[in-house]
């Protein structure tokens, strides 16, 4: 790994692509998990690489490690096309693509469980980015606290505030949403601080 | 600690992300107070239900897989367009500025070159820096230079890095500050190098004085930001990243231009300058620090501000 790293550092085209097959997906399903829909996420793949290769000898693997140091691009990218385009976008049929019912699963119970994962996945991506960003990294990514402080690069006593208000949040809308599916057969769109 | 103290903690208990004597804490007062072992239990299964929802769409989420050749063809463009004039665009341009390199470069490179874009003009992108590298280790005159700095011509790209930088120059490293720099072109060629300590009078504390003592950096540093590090790298000898997030507004700069948040700020040594870059959601805002002065230029407008610092040249 090592040794992929220092020859990408040094421009070979061969270790870029392998890290690029390496890490795709998972850049690919975290920027999914937090953009609107599913043509954000392809283009902030192909920049976050982009960038991975623009900024080859500026990485230093001594200070960050490189899954931290691409979700730090990753989550960077994501948040720019979230303040840039949030407002004015539609939902879209895409917008949640990647949970588009399997052709292969029919089972009742399968069905229900993608729909649930469906409205909690559509609830985090209304919470303020700030929010649904620290509740992907942690219970997407998995990453510690400390590497999340250092992708945000914020104080880790902020991780923890702020995953503790981001899940508060999400049980408040999640409740909301509950709700109102059976008192008005729709979810609420109101902003949650 | 209270109970407000408590529940703030309570993700970080059910994450194992608590120090022991927290933990213990934790379980103690949740042990008597109803309505905090209440939270604990509801933050639980919203944990959970996130931890399945994120994981049932993880796997339904088919990663595209023509994405490689896409990022291959954009970093080509990147490395050729801005050397280019407005006509040169595409394809062809680029083939028509290898022709021009090719004469500055020895002759056994053509047939090389023409024959190269020919058979793979869809392969332009990686390409670009292979042929390049070949067409280069063809001509006399960097063959003698690399033997100069004792580079073994075959190892390129292996133990000496090599890129076409934005000006279309092939660079080659051979030692951390030294490169050899050919102008695609032109064909000219020269060694090129750089030392930090002692470029325009500048060093690396320097640049954390000036980060101390700049009005705009400061404000961005009271602002929330953090300097991170003065990073040293092979091509950009010592840059200053400051990482943060924090209102534009707060910055006095002109705030129906800039309005919207910065997401980042880096510093990098640009031979005879230094330049802070901010990026922000309504393009970049590039801070050109030189000896005796700063100038501020706005990307997204004509607004240029001039600032003074102290010179270090003068100052000593």
């Amino acid at each position: 790994m090592t040794d992929l790293i220092k020859r990408w550092q040094k421009g070979n085209i061969e270790a870029f692509e392998t890290l690029f097959q390496q890490y795709k997906g998972m850049v690919f399903k975290t920027a999914s998990l937090m953009l609107e829909n599913k043509q954000e996420a392809e283009d902030v793949l192909q920049e976050v690489f982009l960038s991975m290769w623009n900024s080859r000898t500026s990485y230093n693997p001594e200070k960050a490690k490189l899954n931290t140091w691409l979700h730090k691009i990753t989550v960077n990218r994501c948040i720019d096309r979230q303040r840039a385009s949030r407002p004015e976008l539609p939902i879209e049929d895409d917008k949640l693509d990647c949970l588009a019912p399997n052709d292969t699963v029919s089972m009742e119970t399968s069905i229900l469980n993608k729909l649930e994962a469906e409205r909690t996945i559509e609830v985090v991506k209304q919470l303020d980015q700030r929010h649904s960003t620290v509740l992907v990294l942690k219970y997407f990514n998995d990453f510690s606290y400390t590497d999340i402080a250092e992708i945000l690069s914020i104080p880790i006593g902020t991780v923890k505030s702020r995953i503790y208000n981001a899940l508060k949040l999400l049980k408040q809308r999640l409740d909301d949403n509950f709700s109102s599916s059976f008192t008005a057969g729709e979810h609420k769109e109101d902003e949650v601080r | 600690m209270n109970c407000n103290e408590i529940r703030l903690l309570i993700p970080a208990f059910l994450d194992a992300e608590v120090s022991e004597n927290e933990r213990k804490i934790i379980q103690d007062h949740i042990s008597f107070c109803n309505s905090c072992r209440r939270e604990t239990l509801e933050l639980a299964s919203v944990q959970e239900k996130l931890k399945k929802a994120f994981q049932t769409a993880a796997e339904d989420c088919l990663v595209p897989d023509d994405r490689w050749n896409q990022l291959l063809r954009q970093i080509s463009s990147q490395s050729r367009v801005p050397a280019m004039d407005k006509n040169r665009t595409g394809l062809l341009g680029g083939i028509r500025a290898k022709k021009r390199w090719k004469v500055g470069l020895a002759g056994t490179a053509a047939a090389i070159l023409v024959l190269a874009a020919v058979l793979v003009p869809t392969l332009l992108g990686p390409n670009e820096e292979v042929l390049a590298i070949e067409i280069a280790l063809k001509d006399p005159e960097v063959l003698a230079m690399l033997e100069q700095y004792e580079i073994d011509p075959k190892n390129l790209g292996d133990e000496s890095a090599f890129y076409i930088d934005d000006a279309s120059k092939l660079v080659i490293e051979v030692k951390p500050g030294v490169w050899i720099v050919v102008d695609v072109d032109t064909g000219h060629k020269e060694v090129a190098s750089v030392k930090v300590e002692s470029l325009s009078g500048i060093t690396e504390q320097d640049i954390l004085e000036l980060a101390a003592t700049d009005s705009a950096i400061k404000q961005i540093i009271e602002a929330g930001a953090r300097v991170e590090e003065i990073h040293t790298s092979l091509f950009y000898p010592s840059s200053l990243h400051i990482y943060n997030e924090y209102p534009f507004s707060k910055l006095d700069f002109d705030p129906q231009e800039m309005l919207g948040l910065v997401s980042g700020v880096s510093l990098t040594y640009q031979k005879e300058y230094y330049t802070v870059f901010v990026n922000h959601t309504l393009g970049k805002v590039a801070l050109v620090i030189k000896p005796g002065d700063i100038q501020i230029t706005y990307s997204q407008s004509t607004t240029t501000v001039t600032r003074t610092v102290p010179s270090r040249e003068n100052g000593e």
